[in-house]
């Protein structure tokens, strides 16, 4: 049975990107053990053999012809996906310089 | 009341009688609305909605000779609400989450789309569970949506504000996702109609994905015969999303209107040893039983049946939907859309700034990103993921093997009725086993429906679940009219 200790739940936060407090972690430890206890119940189950069912639909999925769809410009002219941008420069996604 | 009507069909023929137009039924539904503290929506488009419902009803008069164009447009001067996890070109859409909360997208999900063109108007943008995720709407960034009765309960997850805002007379119907139970639950918990369609009948461009494999729109209505329609103008095969299914979409309005207490007889009710084990309230018990015996004194035929890995179901949940979501939720970054703090403008490295960004998120949804990279993580993989991955199939197996036997499948929605605010909140496990019986229909893709048949003692609503075989959305409308019927409900 795996340990879920605040190590643990400190390496799988860096995974994922994720900056917990101790608080967090604590309670991290406590929770997501317990589910993963509930879990274990799977071990019950002899699953030699199973084909595993990892998609929603059987077989292969529909393609489509790869062609660009343009989305309507903004009446200034600028992409309208920079709508969303947190922030933009140009015609682009601006970021902060990041060096390391 | 004008907002008060079941059935869009009582509407239009108020909108044929004139004694009702498509703006003043839109203006009710506002006037509801801002008079409530369900805390049901996020967003409004009051200015969009008036300016449909006034086109509408200038229409009717000039276009329609006064008569509602249903063939042309079946939904015709329709309000409804949509989850706030489906996008609307121009309309902020934050599915919950402090992440999205200046999310303006510039594109609409099919499903929203195909209503509009189909005469709905679009009221606004309904609270949830962050990300869908949560049995209880207790996990939104914008607080938690209150019971549409009960103001001391939950209305259920994660389309708690669907759920709560067609209760309560806020529109017509909502739209919700289910990925594992998330219309069910709430549909039951708030004495409504909710339907889960097969994966793969509605595109899912345009809904904030959780988990890809599991999630699937739906209608929440007052009636089977209104979460027939919206299924049915929602259907269908989109070049836009390569899961929709290319399988023919019933006429499952009519469906509804023609079915008869009568059509019970000859029906093959499967009921599932495994769905009635201990834990379950009584009085839930007491109600879902009491509507087989119904059934069967209508001519239904009762047949016991097995899935026996229904107690493995919440464990392989928790596995599979956790990591489709890690996954899937790794496209909040802080770089193309969503809030960027401005604590992360002061990161110096890459992986700094990512984690000042993600720290928008919330503590359930946190919970389940690092439950996922650790079900996906080098390690663990085969004996999480891919585990849970055979038990989904073995599930799957368990229904094809009762479908032989029977037409259609029923159960409780849920082993409790609506339970109060907090009371599980603090408690992850034991709100996750809340949704016991609708996550097997989810994991095997199949069709399921929450039709309201009794109240508990305290005047809550109990659901009884029906599940069909893959793309038998027709069976399931069929027996879930039948049951609507049995209950008194929807004449």
């Amino acid at each position: 049975m795996i340990d879920v200790n605040a190590a643990l739940i400190q390496k799988v936060a860096e995974l994922a990107r994720l900056e917990l407090s101790d608080e967090e972690v604590q309670e991290y430890v406590k929770s997501i053990g317990d589910v993963l206890k509930h879990v274990e119940q799977l071990n019950l189950l002899n699953t030699e053999g199973v084909e595993p069912m990892n998609y929603g639909v059987d077989g292969s999925l529909r393609l489509r012809e790869d062609v660009v769809q343009p989305l309507e410009p903004k009446s200034d002219g600028k992409p309208r996906i920079l709508e969303t941008a947190p922030e933009s420069l140009h015609d682009g996604f601006k970021v902060p310089p990041m060096i390391g | 009341m004008k907002n008060s009507m079941n059935t869009i069909q009582e509407i239009h023929n108020a909108f044929d009688a004139g004694t009702l137009t498509p703006l003043e039924l839109t203006r009710t539904y506002f006037e509801t609305i801002k008079s409530s503290n369900h805390n049901a929506w996020i967003t409004l488009c009051e200015e969009r909605a008036l300016k449909q419902a006034e086109e509408l009803t200038t229409d009717l008069k000039d276009k329609h000779g006064g008569k509602v164009p249903r063939e042309a447009l079946p939904l015709f001067g329709i309000p409804l609400g949509i989850k706030d996890v489906l996008t609307m070109d121009g309309v902020r859409t934050t599915c919950a989450s402090k992440m999205l909360d200046n999310y303006i997208p510039p594109y609409t999900a099919t499903a929203v789309i195909k209503l509009e063109h189909a005469g709905a108007i679009s009221l606004g943008k309904l609270n949830m569970d962050e990300f869908a995720m949560g049995s209880s709407n207790e996990n939104s960034a914008y607080g938690s949506v209150l019971h549409p009765t009960h103001a001391d309960r939950v209305p259920g997850g994660s389309s708690g504000g669907s759920g709560t805002a067609v209760a309560a007379h806020h529109c017509v119907a909502a739209l919700g996702t289910d990925t594992g139970g998330s219309i069910r639950l709430p549909a039951s918990f708030c004495g409504i109609v909710g339907m889960k369609p097969t994966y793969g009948r509605i595109s899912r461009y345009g809904q904030i994905a959780f988990a890809s494999s599991l999630d699937q729109i739906g209608p929440m209505a007052k009636s089977v015969q209104d979460a027939a329609l919206l299924c049915q103008v929602m259907a269908g095969i989109d070049a836009k999303d390569s899961t929709t299914a290319d399988v023919e979409v019933g006429d499952w309005f009519q469906t509804a209107i023609k079915t008869k207490i009568d059509d019970a007889k000859g029906l093959r009710v499967g009921v599932p040893k495994e769905y009635f084990i201990d834990g379950i309230d009584d009085e839930v018990k007491n109600a879902i039983e009491s509507m087989i015996q119904k059934l069967k004194s209508e001519g239904a035929e009762i047949v016991p049946v097995t899935l026996p890995h229904t107690e493995f179901a919440v464990s392989t949940y928790y596995v599979i939907a956790v990591s489709e979501a890690s996954s899937n939720l790794s496209r909040y970054d802080g770089v193309r859309f969503g809030v960027r703090p401005s604590e992360a403008m002061k990161a110096v490295t890459l992986v700094d700034f990512y984690k000042k960004v993600r720290s928008n998120f919330g503590a359930e949804v946190k919970r389940r990103i690092i439950l996922g990279t650790f079900a996906l993580s080098s390690g663990f993989y085969d004996a999480y993921y891919r585990k849970a991955a055979q038990v989904r199939r073995l599930m799957r197996t368990d229904f094809e093997n009762a479908f032989q036997q029977v037409d259609v499948i029923v159960s409780p929605v849920s082993p409790s009725t609506a339970f109060k605010l907090g009371e599980k909140s603090k408690d992850p496990l034991k709100m996750y086993l809340t949704d016991i019986f609708t996550i097997p229909a989810s994991m095997a893709g199949l069709p399921a429906m929450s039709v309201p048949v009794a109240t508990d003692h305290q005047g809550l609503s109990i659901g009884m679940h029906l599940i069909a075989p893959r793309f038998k959305e027709e069976i399931l409308i069929k027996a879930g009219r039948v049951v609507e019927l049995l209950a008194g409900g929807v004449k």
